[in-house]
């Protein structure tokens, strides 16, 4: 079983060739976020380097969000386009989820991926791995880091791991306020999503059934839509987009 | 097998706030051409948002691909080469056409075609009838005023653009100090009609030995008209505001045109763009080159065509291909402010 | 600092003797109505930089790059994200890089904005139809630097 992952939620890309379970070619970078230029060729490196060709790639794994919004884009259009185009299938996991991997052998602790929004913001998870199968605790969300705070005193775990890139600023934060927790903070490349690791995530799930709905996980509606909503409560409609 | 005889291009375009795929056969025929405008989604807000724009294209894409080749009756196999509009445009719209059709180009081992989107609406002229070498064209819309000659397949010469506002983007603007929600061209156009050009506002440069256009000259005339009438507590009338400014607009688009044309001989005039759509600019454009000259051949494509979509990058493609243009490869990023020349 | 123009010459002279002046990396803020006069003076700017081709209206893509002069010219028109946010336009790449930025409609962009600014606000008059009123506000060192420098070539 072939599987072609990839991430380009945030800053760092990752795309990886698995052989069941196995990365036969990982391509890893965490420059900058011009995925638009480096994803395509990442995937042809990828396949050379594990020398398979895309017809032989038996299914996709995508991070489908939350992050950055044209990040995201990237990734799911061309995953998509790619499950469509060669009929396989393709699996959509959670970017923060896959920022959860590096802590996976911590058995049953409590771990909060974070992709920093700006602002004092997060799209902050919750995750527990528990006999190799992780387990969504609450749901990704878009969160003050004050909020994210509040929900981690509400759990009685003492020892907290971070994962995803957060500066040392936002570090000291955390430890401050969760003085009476045990906080870990994922470092080097443990702070990157590893997309030769995603068929861990997929375990027991089911790929995408609708590949012309999928859109990415923004979690967030934009400001546009908001304050329009707001003016007007009663008039959302899905049928904005007409063929002509 | 692939059938030599038969040129395929799948095309993309997804540079402002319509979704569109398109087969095109031989440069000129449209298999299909799937265009699915989010014009509704952004009328809500004034204007065309970015982020929701390039929410809509994702939502769009592969539903438009789908039918575009499943309309055309085409497979994969098929094809001759993908090609996708990389600029001018919306980065974040531009992206999404991009990542569809590098992946179609790299699961099906096609040449991917990186076309200029005004190369585009040029080209959308072809669908409509054979281009003869040297050719001028107008391109105007939102974003584009422009005066191309074509001297052959791909080869163009700016000879003139606008130092300032894009004509369309002139009418979205004085639209709004007419409470004429966003899109405005089509409202104007109408009020226009109904009323006389009474306010005489400056045709800017049209006396000017070049063939420039500005139309924030215009523009802030407009302004000003209204603004002085609002401080004295005067009512203008619409219809003679509309049809004064659409004079303006008219009168130097085709003043310019007239002078390019006498510079430089040719057979047919190619107007591109959605400001092609304009009706006051059509008759105007008609009348004056039955005068003035009457040999050459005016080329306005159909409503469907003017505005953006992807069978008119389908044609511009063919052209690239024809002409040995470089291929783009899988590094192909959007380029916003992408110049024709 | 505050000065008057009285003519749309004039605009583009307060672009072109600021341009000599600019360095890598300065951005410049620009406020004001529809037709205060943004374009005009960032096509003094522009040209005092070297650069050749016209200046358009960047409303219609939000950014229009210009190469071909003494430094590489950026200038941003967030009137479209009014609505919208600009965290996802990848704006720092232009305010961290090798050019000037010259945006108009800042305010619509203020979470992206990096601190050091020049702000330019130009202000019809209401006498007449040509005269403008600017002020100059500078934040950070580099832009106090600037606007001092200004000062002295504005006489």
């Amino acid at each position: 079983m072939l599987t072609l992952a990839l991430d380009t939620s945030a800053i760092p890309l990752s795309v990886a060739v698995i052989n069941d379970g196995q990365p036969l070619a990982t391509i890893q970078t965490s420059r900058q976020k011009n995925h638009s230029v480096t994803l395509m060729p990442a995937i042809a490196e990828a396949l050379k380097l594990a020398q398979v060709t895309i017809e032989a790639i038996d299914q996709l794994i995508v991070a489908a969000g939350p992050g950055s919004y044209t990040g995201v884009r990237i990734a799911v259009t061309t995953a998509k386009t790619l499950a469509w185009t060669l009929n396989k299938p393709v699996y959509a996991v959670s970017s923060l989820a896959a920022l959860t991997l590096p802590w996976r052998q911590n058995e049953g602790a409590l771990i909060i991926p974070l992709i920093d929004a700006r602002r004092n913001h997060f799209f902050a998870g919750c995750y527990q791995w528990q006999a190799g199968q992780l387990h969504q605790i609450a749901s990704d969300a878009y969160l003050d880091r004050t909020e994210i705070v509040d929900q981690i005193k509400q759990n009685a775990t003492k020892q907290i791991f971070f994962g995803g890139q957060i500066t040392v600023e936002q570090q000291t934060f955390f430890t401050e306020q969760l003085s009476e927790k045990t906080c870990h903070f994922a470092s080097g490349s443990e702070t990157l999503p590893l997309a030769g690791e995603f068929s861990q995530l997929i375990i027991n799930q089911e790929p995408v059934a609708d590949l012309d709905h999928f859109v990415p996980t923004y979690l967030r509606k934009t400001e546009a839509e908001v304050n329009w909503l707001a003016q007007h409560p009663h008039e959302e409609s899905d049928h904005y987009v007409e063929q002509v | 097998m692939i059938n030599k005889q038969r040129e395929l291009i799948l095309a993309f375009e997804s540079s402002c706030d319509e979704t569109s795929v398109a087969v095109i056969e031989n440069g000129h025929r449209i298999l299909s051409n799937i265009i699915a405008t989010q014009i509704k989604s952004h009328q809500r807000f004034g204007g065309v948002v970015p982020e929701v724009a390039s929410r809509h294209h994702v939502e769009q894409v592969l539903n438009c691909t789908k039918l575009a080749m499943a309309e055309a009756e085409v497979d994969y196999e098929d094809l001759t080469a993908v090609a996708v509009t990389y600029g001018p445009g919306l980065v974040g719209s531009l992206l999404i056409g991009i990542c569809a059709a590098k992946a179609i180009s790299f699961a099906h081992h096609l040449p991917l075609i990186p076309v200029n989107h005004l190369a585009g609406h040029i080209y959308a002229a072809q669908l409509i009838t054979p281009l003869s070498y040297p050719f001028m064209a107008l391109v105007v819309s939102g974003g584009h005023t422009e005066l191309v000659l074509v001297n052959e397949p791909n080869e163009y010469q700016l000879l003139g653009e606008t130092r300032d506002d894009a004509a369309g983007e002139a009418y979205d603007k004085i639209g709004r100090v007419l409470g004429i929600t966003y899109p405005a061209g089509k409202e104007v156009d109408a009020l226009a009609h109904q009323g006389q050009d009474t306010f005489n506002f400056p045709r800017a440069m049209l006396d000017e030995d070049n063939l420039d256009f500005s139309f924030s000259g215009l523009k802030s005339a407009f302004i000003n008209t209204v603004h002085h009438a609002d401080q004295l507590g005067e009512t203008l009338d619409r219809k003679d505001l509309a049809a004064s400014f659409q004079a303006s607009v008219s009168d130097v688009l085709v003043g310019k045109t007239m002078r390019a044309l006498a510079e430089h001989p040719v057979k047919q005039l190619v107007v591109a763009g959605g400001v092609a759509a304009n009706q006051g600019l059509r008759e105007k454009l008609t009348a004056t080159l039955a005068i003035e000259q009457p040999a050459i051949e005016l080329i306005i494509p159909p409503l469907r065509l003017c505005g953006d979509n992807a069978a008119m990058i389908g044609a511009a493609a063919s052209v690239q291909l024809a002409t040995k243009a470089p291929f783009a490869d899988l590094s192909l990023n959007a380029v916003p402010s992408l110049d024709l020349v | 600092m505050e000065f008057q123009t009285t003519s749309a010459q004039q605009t583009e002279t307060v672009g072109e003797k600021i341009a000599p002046l600019l360095q890598a990396g300065d951005v410049l803020l620009l406020e004001g109505d529809l037709g205060a006069g943004k374009t005009t003076f960032t096509r003094g700017l522009a040209r005092t930089l070297g650069i050749s081709r016209a200046i358009k209206s960047p409303t219609f893509t939000i950014i229009r790059e210009y190469r071909d002069g003494r430094l590489p010219l950026f200038h941003m028109d967030l009137y479209r994200l009014e609505h919208s946010s600009a965290d996802d336009l990848g704006l720092e790449e232009y305010f961290d890089g090798q050019g000037v930025s010259v945006i108009e409609w800042p305010e619509f962009g203020a979470d992206v904005l990096p601190k050091d600014v020049l702000t330019i606000t130009i202000k019809r008059q209401s006498m007449s139809d040509e005269g403008r009123q600017f002020t100059l506000v500078a934040q950070g060192p580099r832009s106090e630097a600037l606007l001092a420098q200004f000062k002295e070539r504005w006489i």
